[in-house]
């Protein structure tokens, strides 16, 4: 306080700052709180709460200052090329070793402290979210290992925390795509935080907020998921490409599918396909096809899904890792089978089966299941039912999936054996398994 | 007047400084960024813009975009650090007996006129925290909030407050008058 009892402007920079003892804070929130005009005027301004400008220093000619930035910066140019002409290989060689050692390495091998490096890593891992999620969680990982070790005084502290945000955003990507959703979540928090502290650059805010999106959709959260999409794409509109763009497009294609709103996800699919020119890639245009098949499927445009899956056939064979062939084989089974075309449906459908357990994808194959239980009742196969009830149980034994599942399958096994399976506990147990695949130990409830 | 030497930066970089400059000068007097930060801002910003220029497709839009983003994050972290100094205050204030002092015995009277100006929610999610010492997960269950999102509520709130205190539109003796 000074002699008028007014705080001095040095004591309102200081409580700003943090810098202020207890004593000063104490005084300064008592004085204002108490009503102050003075002072309360001071500290708006002060504290740039006020719409009128802080009267401060004579601003210098910004242009200026961009200029001697620039020459700043220059300095940096060469240096920053030949890391990303050397990122490429430095990253094949960091991840021939076993996981471990690439954990050392990154500690003690200053050539591997690049901005480069870290980029490449991370563009690897989302590479890696779709067929290996648990590899993608590993090289995000490492990527964080490796940001400490950048120097500040080369890449700025905003670009660092910009890289810092895009690692916690592409490991809650990765944690999403393998079911580990609270984990996701917290690690998106954490690269929201990191975005507060970075350059504000509008791209990697946008690819947070897409990540964020398909998290939603997964949470089963869609219309948080449909906003985060619009924000998306809101950002990439402005700055960024037109693959972007379209990426975003598919998730929340997605998103509105899920929603039920099957009319506007089919139009969305096919805007965001017509964005694709020819070869650009060419695993996200097949993922979205793929989607969209589905949902002119479930839309009843039976003829439209069939055709756009025979054009999109060869690009299947061309790009398809064995999940994707086996995701073929059970929409190709389901249109077969609205075609009434059951015997060809039921060989498609035991085939995408038999692969989703070979490869441990037990509550796809589940679903599958389902589709084939549907044919068998409509066909009034008991026997075959039964026998299909009694083959998944074991499997899941086997695969040890949560006792809450495999109840919910005995409440199948249980109406198999009475011959009571209706279609609507058949769409109520493909829906529980859907959610169950990304909330282990939930309960199922029958409606009856 | 040239930006840069275009044998130190590559020509697509001086001239995209050249085409954006006078904008980018108006985000940066706009937003009142003082000058001793204002160098520090644009440096992350041009760094970032060499390393990710591959990435980036609208260069100029990009540059001015981002320039105004970390305005806002510049503002947006000094008034965080502003409210953690007000909250620092009060809880301090706040767990001192009553009547340590005159100033001090006031300020629970004052305070609760400053809050009746702030929204109801903001104000129940305020009394809990200072008149009753509730840390945040205790608040959000009181209330029946997300734990997940009380930090950004209470910030909101801490906003409305910093708002209210140097509001110089409203005055104690109108607070006392109504109470």
């Amino acid at each position: 306080m000074n002699e008028d009892n007014h705080l001095h402007r040095q004591d309102l920079l200081r409580f700003r700052s943090g810098e202020a003892s207890p004593a000063t804070g104490r005084a300064v929130v008592a004085h204002l709180i108490s009503g102050c005009r003075n002072c309360r005027s001071q500290a708006a301004q002060v504290w740039g709460l006020s719409d009128r400008e802080e009267a401060g220093p004579t601003r210098s000619d910004s242009s200026a200052t961009i200029a001697r930035v620039a020459q700043k910066v220059a300095v940096h140019r060469d240096r920053f090329a030949e890391e990303s002409a050397a990122a490429p290989a430095l990253l094949e060689e960091l991840l021939k070793h076993p996981p471990l050692r690439r954990f050392t390495l990154v500690k003690n091998r200053s050539r591997l402290r690049s901005y480069a490096l870290v980029e490449a890593l991370l563009a690897r891992c989302q590479q890696a979210v779709f067929d290996m999620p648990t590899e993608a969680i590993e090289i995000a990982r490492l990527a964080q290992e490796l940001l400490p070790e950048l120097d500040p005084s080369v890449y700025g502290h905003g670009p660092i925390a910009d890289l810092k945000a895009r690692a916690w955003g592409c490991l809650g990507h990765a944690q999403r795509a393998a079911s580990r959703l609270s984990d996701a979540e917290s690690s998106l928090e954490r690269a929201d935080a990191m975005l507060e502290e970075g350059t504000g650059d509008p791209l990697e805010e946008a690819q947070i907020l897409y990540f964020r999106s398909i998290l939603l959709l997964a949470q089963r959260r869609l219309p948080e998921g449909l906003r985060a999409a619009d924000r998306a794409l809101a950002r990439y509109r402005r700055f960024g490409s037109h693959l972007k763009v379209a990426r975003v497009m598919l998730g929340k294609a997605m998103i509105l599918s899920r929603k039920g709103e099957l009319d506007k996800a089919i139009r969305t699919h096919q805007r965001a396909l017509a964005m694709f020119q020819v070869g650009e890639d060419q695993r996200m245009a097949l993922a979205g096809r793929h989607n969209l098949i589905w949902d002119l499927h479930h839309a009843g445009r039976v003829e439209e899904a069939l055709s756009l899956l025979s054009e999109t056939l060869p690009l299947y064979y061309q790009l398809g890792d064995r999940v994707t062939l086996l995701k073929l084989r059970w929409v190709e089974g389901q249109l077969l089978n609205k075609l009434g075309r059951a015997d060809e449906a039921i060989e498609c459908l035991e085939a995408a089966r038999s692969g989703l357990i070979e490869a441990e994808i037990a509550y796809e194959a589940a679903m599958v299941a389902f589709d084939l239980a549907a044919i068998h009742s409509d066909r009034g196969q008991t026997g075959a039912m039964k026998q299909l009830a009694a083959e998944m149980l074991q499997v899941f034994q086997a695969l040890q999936i949560p006792r809450e599942t495999i109840a919910a399958w005995l409440v199948f096994r249980e109406a198999a054996e009475a011959e009571a399976v209706t279609a609507t506990l058949l769409a109520e147990l493909a829906n529980y398994f859907e959610k169950a695949a990304k909330q282990p130990g939930l309960k199922f409830r029958t409606s009856n | 007047m040239a930006i840069a030497d275009p044998l130190s930066l590559s020509d697509e970089i001086a001239r995209l400084l050249e085409n954006c400059a006078p904008r980018i000068a108006r985000v940066l007097d706009r937003h009142s960024i003082p000058d001793q930060d204002r160098e520090d801002l644009l440096q992350d910003s041009l760094i970032a813009l060499l390393l990710k220029q591959s990435n980036i497709e609208h260069s100029e839009a990009w540059l001015v975009g981002t320039v105004r983003n970390q305005c806002l994050l510049y503002w947006r972290k000094r008034r965080r650090s502003l409210y953690q100094a007000v909250d620092y205050a009060l809880l301090d204030s706040m767990a001192r007996p009553v009547g340590a002092s005159d100033e001090e015995s006031h300020l629970r009277h004052d305070l609760g006129g400053v809050l009746s100006h702030i929204s109801e929610k903001c104000r129940a999610i305020l009394k809990l925290r200072y008149g009753y010492g509730c840390d945040p997960n205790e608040t959000a269950a009181h209330l029946g909030y997300q734990p997940s999102g009380i930090q950004r509520l209470t910030s909101r709130c801490l906003d409305a407050l910093c708002r209210q205190m140097v509001d110089v539109g409203w005055t104690d003796d109108a607070t006392r008058e109504s109470s």
